[in-house]
């Protein structure tokens, strides 16, 4: 699951993203409306947590832009304005929740979550393949009934195959969707990756899940 | 409440007006009641004096002492005194019986006067008539008249009493407008200016210049709420930044135990300051009514204990232990906003426990009457609170050694009434209770 950060304080952006990461979320986080909106015209990301008070575009600007845009990301505010005027505003604009500032991590990991259970995603909170069943409120993956204990950047990209089965997945495509903004195109992580998930997933008996299509990707097929 | 409006009257202005007033009118009429009482006594001497005279000039024209001594006869109330002057010899020809004189007690019940004549003939003998005439009815009708100068005198001074209470009224009526009005804006929490009376005198001036007081006072409350909000909100980002970061890395396995419990108190410390900062903004919303309300049906029981379970640490750092007396077998619902009245719930319950002497117990009893449910929160304190009601305005603190802002029962008294609840605090025998009424 990948969120957008947009939260022009630098070191809050920073600790945000770092706790989001610990907890196995792939994040991005820019310090300003624009650079935002640009992110999210590639339609990557899953939740976008808003700053309102942003130099440029403001966090409302930045809203009514994602609706011209079309842009149906989910949207947590989360602001240091507390009226509740800004709420509503906020709200009306289509952001799913308002989180006032300081506000606790706990609190904010839980709201995203409710954000899923809202299903205000597109995907199913529960994806199963074969004999996998991977819960994406648990962020917890079986075989079996038997847990697999996977690093957060294997279970984003074991998330990304299962969503796509039977469909090509490109090698940009997991970068974009599994990777931060700034992933470098040129280096062989992302086959690092995939080297290891497949070890992992040949220790549990699902050999070849992950097939790759020469010169142009990736493939998940269920059949053995 | 009956002699306090008694003593009240005394003390007010118009009694004060009355009795200015009064002296200053019954002084005029004592004094101009006396001039008037002495002319009109002059008037009636000098009157009964003329009448006194002509009729003894008359008593002397009939007087002859030649060749025989005839005499005039006068009436039984007449005394007479005739004497006949020969060059240096006087000789008394005729004396009334009981002629007052300067020796007799009567001598001043009677008006005198004296009259000359003159012989024809003989310029060195004269007859002196003294006539003296009892004034008896003369003192009655000056009894009679200041009798009725003093009626006059005591319906003047009533009349002045009652005059003067309706023209101090009239008087005051302005001035007891402008105090009505102001009672009315003193009781509401809003700052509004005073009408203008139509009439530009003093009162108008007065008003003008009490609403230019109330605009700057206005202004300055105005201004403080803004700083509050303002600071509230410049004081949000910093502390975010401080509180994200101590929770995202107080999980770090790398970090020592040591360190951690250092992260753990800056957290709780942060968690205060947050706390404050909803305190400022509650401050600057709550005047202006800009506090939005949602009335639900809430399981007050449950909030009870869920409100102890989050001062669990709280009370172990107090040495202090809550007792509960439910007098009630099913759970009590109350009709309320969840989140202000756990606000309200949890700063009685912190304040008992701060303020609780170490080591005893902070009771919480919860009862009903026919239209409220009643909740008790007693704790036993080390020394006298001071000024109960005092404790429900804002910054004012009961023991400036302990911990708090002096907000906390503030906030909850205006929270508490914004839900339509009620909170009343009082101290007796070492125990303070704060009572909180919930409507049904």
């Amino acid at each position: 699951m990948k969120i957008l950060v947009i939260e022009d304080e630098r070191k809050l952006a920073k600790f945000i993203k770092q706790g989001l990461e610990q907890q196995g979320y792939i994040v991005d986080a820019v310090f300003s409306g624009t650079e935002g909106l640009n992110l999210l015209s590639g339609g990557i990301y899953d939740v976008v947590l808003l700053d309102l008070m942003l130099p440029g575009q403001t966090g409302f600007e930045v809203l009514k832009n994602m609706r011209s845009f079309n842009i149906k990301v989910p949207v947590i505010i989360l602001s240091a304005l507390s009226d509740p005027e800004k709420v509503v505003e906020g709200l009306d604009l289509g952001a799913l929740d308002y989180i006032r500032k300081p506000f606790d991590f706990a609190e904010l990991l839980a709201r995203i979550r409710a954000v899923k259970r809202k299903g205000a995603f597109d995907n199913d909170l529960i994806i199963e393949v074969a004999d996998l069943r991977m819960d994406l409120i648990k962020h917890e993956i079986y075989k079996a009934g038997k847990k697999l204990e996977l690093t957060n950047r294997e279970f984003a990209l074991l998330d990304l195959f299962m969503r796509k089965k039977d469909k090509l997945i490109t090698k940009t495509e997991i970068a974009e969707k599994v990777w931060e903004v700034d992933f470098d195109m040129g280096s062989n992580v992302i086959e690092v990756h995939i080297y290891q998930l497949r070890k992992k997933l040949d220790e549990i008996g699902m050999k070849n899940l992950i097939s790759t299509v020469v010169g142009r990707g990736y493939k998940m097929a269920d059949a053995e | 409440m009956q002699s306090n409006k008694f003593i009240n009257f005394f003390r007010g202005l118009r009694f004060k007006i009355m009795l200015s007033t009064s002296i200053v009118l019954i002084s005029v009429f004592v004094i101009v009641g006396q001039i008037l009482l002495n002319f009109t006594e002059n008037q009636l001497f000098k009157a009964f004096d003329r009448s006194l005279k002509s009729r003894a000039e008359f008593l002397i024209s009939r007087v002859d002492v030649s060749p025989y001594v005839i005499l005039p006869p006068i009436t039984a109330d007449e005394k007479m005194l005739i004497n006949y002057q020969y060059f240096d010899t006087t000789n008394q020809i005729f004396k009334s019986a009981d002629f007052p004189d300067s020796n007799s007690g009567t001598f001043n019940n009677y008006r005198f006067i004296t009259v000359f004549q003159n012989d024809d003939d003989n310029e060195q003998t004269q007859i002196q008539l003294t006539l003296a005439l009892p004034i008896k009815q003369l003192q009655s009708d000056l009894d009679h008249i200041k009798n009725i100068f003093l009626i006059c005198f005591l319906c003047s001074l009533m009349l002045v009493f009652v005059a003067v209470y309706f023209v101090s009224t009239w008087f005051l009526k302005p001035i007891r407008n402008i105090t009505n009005k102001a009672s009315k804006i003193v009781s509401t929490d809003t700052i509004e200016e005073l009408p203008l009376p139509n009439n530009k005198d003093e009162l108008f001036v007065l008003t003008n210049t009490i609403n230019n007081m109330l605009i700057r006072i206005k202004e300055n409350g105005q201004l403080q709420k803004n700083f509050f909000a303002s600071a509230a909100h410049e004081l949000r980002t910093p502390l975010a930044v401080m509180k994200t970061g101590i929770e995202v890395n107080i999980s770090n396995p790398k970090l020592s135990e040591e360190t951690k419990s250092y992260f753990e108190e800056y957290l709780q410390e942060i968690n205060r300051i947050s706390r404050l900062l909803e305190d400022f903004l509650l401050i600057s919303r709550s005047e202006t009514g800009n506090i939005p309300v949602l009335i639900q049906e809430i399981n007050f029981t449950q909030l009870i204990y869920e409100t102890i379970e989050k001062l669990k640490s709280f009370c172990d750092e107090y040495e202090i232990k809550i007792e509960i007396h439910l007098n009630e077998n099913q759970d009590i619902i109350v009709n309320s906003d969840l989140r202000k009245l756990e606000h309200v719930l949890l700063n009685l319950m912190e304040n008992a426990i701060k303020y609780a002497k170490t080591s005893t117990a902070v009771k919480v009893y919860i009862n009903q009457n026919q239209n409220e449910w009643i909740c008790e929160i007693e704790n036993i304190t080390d020394k006298h609170t001071g000024e109960t009601q005092s404790l429900l305005e804002a910054f004012y603190r009961g023991n400036p050694l302990k911990e708090g802002h002096g907000l906390g029962l503030w906030i909850s008294n205006q929270l508490a009434k914004i839900v339509g609840s009620t909170i009343s605090i009082s101290w007796s025998e070492f125990v303070f209770k704060a009572t909180l009424k919930m409507p049904k």
